[in-house]
């Protein structure tokens, strides 16, 4: 079975925009598990300094795919975040 | 699948061409988007006829340049480069001022992008100068609050607006910088070691899809907005309707409305321009164009806003930009009343 990672970035407490992105990541997730595919979906504080260490300054809200930033400042429906999911997915087989 | 694409972006496009070519056309006809109304117009109405009167005439003349300025605010932040502001933002002192003063307000319209951009500012070791000038910079001059302030009030106050809170942002975040305590926070920030490597691919989109996403981000900001905006007009439609005159001409002009604007601005303040809407409402009562600088200018230590910073960067420097920010507000309105001879 296939495992990603993926890191939803935002203030603490969360805003709107997050809160929506995290439930598009989710949905997605639950799309691709039938398909053999594991995400694990975290949450991250985008000003803790463990967010900038490892990312640097992002704009909120972000997403990241296995450590690389997939996007930020905006939120993607849950069809694109898929593909993006996927696409992590086939390049780590 | 690429016809339905080409026919979308293309019916996207038309919409957003749409949108300006009718407000450029608006121009050209010298077609007044403010509202007309005049306390005069509301005697003799009911007090549940007043606010309906109001924001109907509102609306029948501001539709348009409400609707540009959300649709406007959504292309900005989509098709802004968000990369290079958050690569280049963190390297050095000289460019962190530069973007946090003239880029990053653009896109910050939504208040839950600006505490963390500021901390990200902070922590990345841009320091923190440029923090605070992008965070006294980013309620005055985001795209929303330009073309409300410029279609609403007047085009000279938005511009005077831009230029003054320009200024306090600039020479806030160096005498912060300089200070004791703000250095202080700045050591306990300062990056550890090299900068690492990060790892960023942002995903593009075809353009129908951004377009799209543009156009989404227009009707969340929409949302979030106009109830308050509308609330606000509600307000507007009673000032206007039973503040007397003369009071305003009392206290909202000369040095002491100039004082009073500033003190009552900044509380006042919320993310929702309602405090440009309650301004035009003052400024047809007689409030005087100095004292109306002020009143704009006192934004940035608005109570909520610097709740949130004070978290990341302690009191003592929130109430240093504080009184900072409010010595230029004064200044300002006094500058520009005696330059504008509106005091």
């Amino acid at each position: 079975m296939k495992k990603i990672v993926a890191e939803v970035l935002g203030p603490n407490p969360p805003c709107y925009t997050c809160i929506l992105l995290k439930k598009n990541v989710e949905a997605a997730a639950k799309r691709l598990k039938a398909d053999g595919i594991e995400v694990e979906v975290k949450r991250l504080d985008i000003i803790s300094r463990e967010a900038i260490r490892k990312y640097g300054l992002l704009l909120s809200p972000a997403l990241t795919v296995n450590g690389v930033v997939v996007s930020m400042g905006w939120v993607p429906d849950d069809d694109v975040v898929e593909d993006i999911l996927r696409e992590a997915a086939s390049k780590q087989s | 699948m690429n016809g339905v694409r080409i026919l979308r972006t293309g019916f996207l496009l038309g919409f957003v061409l749409a949108v300006f070519g009718s407000l450029i056309y608006s121009r050209i006809m010298a077609y007044s988007l403010a509202p007309t109304m005049k306390p005069a117009h509301f005697q003799g109405m009911s007090p549940w006829e007043i606010p309906v009167a109001y924001i109907v005439d509102y609306l029948s003349h501001g539709w348009l340049c409400l609707l540009f300025a959300f649709v406007a605010a959504g292309l900005v932040y989509e098709f802004m480069p968000k990369e290079v502001i958050t690569r280049y933002m963190g390297s050095s002192r000289a460019m962190g001022y530069a973007l946090g003063a003239g880029i990053a307000p653009f896109f910050t319209v939504c208040s839950c992008t600006m505490v963390p951009l500021f901390a990200g500012i902070l922590y990345t070791g841009a320091g923190i100068g440029p923090a605070i000038t992008f965070l006294l910079m980013a309620p005055a001059s985001n795209i929303l609050t330009i073309l409300l302030t410029g279609e609403i009030l007047s085009w000279e106050l938005a511009i005077v607006r831009v230029i003054a809170s320009l200024t306090t942002a600039v020479v806030a975040g160096l005498i912060i910088s300089r200070t004791p305590w703000g250095r202080a926070i700045e050591m306990e920030h300062h990056p550890t070691g090299q900068n690492p490597q990060h790892n960023i691919q942002i995903i593009k989109l075809p353009l129908d899809e951004r377009l799209l996403a543009a156009l989404k981000f227009s009707l969340y900001l929409a949302k979030r907005i106009l109830p308050y905006f509308f609330l606000g007009l509600v307000v507007v439609s009673y000032v206007e309707a039973y503040m007397a005159e003369d009071i305003v001409a009392k206290y909202l002009t000369g040095f002491s409305g100039i004082l009073l604007a500033s003190v009552i601005g900044g509380p006042l303040y919320t993310p929702t321009l309602v405090e440009i809407v309650l301004g035009r409402g003052l400024m047809d009562l007689g409030m005087s164009k100095g004292a109306m600088l002020s009143w704009l200018m006192g934004q940035p230590y608005d109570i909520p806003n610097m709740i949130a910073t004070s978290r990341i960067v302690r009191w003592k420097v929130v109430v240093t930009y504080a009184v900072i920010a409010w010595i230029f507000s004064v200044s300002f309105g006094l500058t520009y009343g005696l330059l504008s001879k509106s005091l």
